[in-house]
């Protein structure tokens, strides 16, 4: 078993083929050997690791994807889809969603920051930019040179 | 407000103005056919010489004000921007979720204001930097955005 410790000192005991979803963590362990110490992870509160060891356990007697995977991944077409468990899996409020690809890619749980990142891709798919700003409360922030240096590039966009 | 409009503007206009005359270079001497001097037509010229140079100064004051005041807006919504839940994803992470777009069913059907990665590159600053350091989602060119296209090619060239 592994002994994990959250950014607010919340204390998780696991499976090692569950903490070792992670990278990070995995090469912790391999490192450090035999140990009953605890691992700090401090980029990671405990609501957060919950939901993190929540998908590691659902997912732990699956492969880990190797570099090859990870090499030939960039060079065939990317899909959106996502599994079916992943799925329900992600479906938190944005916040949430947002703290989950950030734990995945502190902890180098690959799977896990694709999905996330598949369904942030999800939302913003077939979106103008007003919508998408809407979407995220992200507010318009380019001066207005660069925002007609912009509708000139796009001028082709407008009627179509 | 208005003592300090009726500070600045004047102070404004005036040196405005000032400059754009300096600028034109010397008026050539009027026309002193007549007795006392100066025309009738030598004054209205003048007077719409003055006319024409305050309408200068003043679109170019409005011009400078509107430029300054966009790149203050700016700044400020840069910073409003980077307190949403969203600006916590590092550049990378934002990229794949761009590559994640581009390849999404139906992106390539979509009209070009909702398609990937044109849209992610028009929603802020912060965003179109990513999108255009992001190589890779580029790689298909739109004949129908030729100018994107073409700067694109540049920059990567």
């Amino acid at each position: 078993m592994v002994n994990l410790v959250t950014s607010d000192n919340e204390s998780f005991t696991v499976e090692k083929a569950v903490a070792s979803r992670s990278v990070l963590i995995k090469n912790m362990l391999e490192d450090v050997g035999e140990s009953d110490q605890p691992i700090p992870l401090p980029n990671v509160t405990a609501s957060v690791l919950k939901k993190v060891l929540e998908y590691c356990d659902h997912h732990k007697n699956e492969p880990m994807p190797t570099s090859e995977d990870l090499a030939a991944e960039d060079t065939r077409k990317r899909t959106t889809d996502i599994g079916e468990w992943d799925q329900k899996f992600i479906q938190v409020d944005q916040e949430m969603l947002f703290e989950i690809i950030l734990a995945a890619n502190y902890l180098d749980i690959k799977p896990l920051l694709d999905v996330g990142c598949k369904t942030v891709a999800n939302m913003i798919k077939g979106k103008t930019p007003e919508e998408i700003r809407k979407l995220f409360n992200i507010v318009n922030d380019f001066t207005p040179e660069e925002e007609a240096q912009i509708k000139k590039e796009n001028e082709w966009a407008e009627d179509r | 407000m208005d003592a300090i409009a009726a500070d600045v503007v004047p102070q404004l206009m005036q040196r405005l103005m000032h400059c754009f005359i300096s600028e034109r270079g010397p008026v050539t001497a009027p026309n002193t056919n007549r007795a006392n001097g100066v025309s009738g037509d030598d004054i209205v010229e003048r007077l719409q010489e003055k006319c024409n140079t305050l309408v200068r100064a003043r679109d170019f004051a409005m011009d400078a004000i509107n430029s300054h005041a966009g790149r203050l807006l700016s700044g400020i919504r840069i910073q409003i921007n980077q307190q949403t839940a969203i600006y916590r994803l590092p550049d990378e992470v934002l990229a794949i979720v761009f590559k994640f777009t581009v390849a999404s069913e139906g992106n390539s059907l979509q009209p070009l204001t909702t398609k990937a990665p044109l849209n992610v590159s028009r929603v802020s600053r912060a965003w179109r930097a990513v999108a255009l350091s992001t190589a890779t989602l580029w790689t298909t060119i739109d004949v129908m955005n030729a100018p994107l296209a073409r700067e694109r090619r540049i920059s990567v060239l």
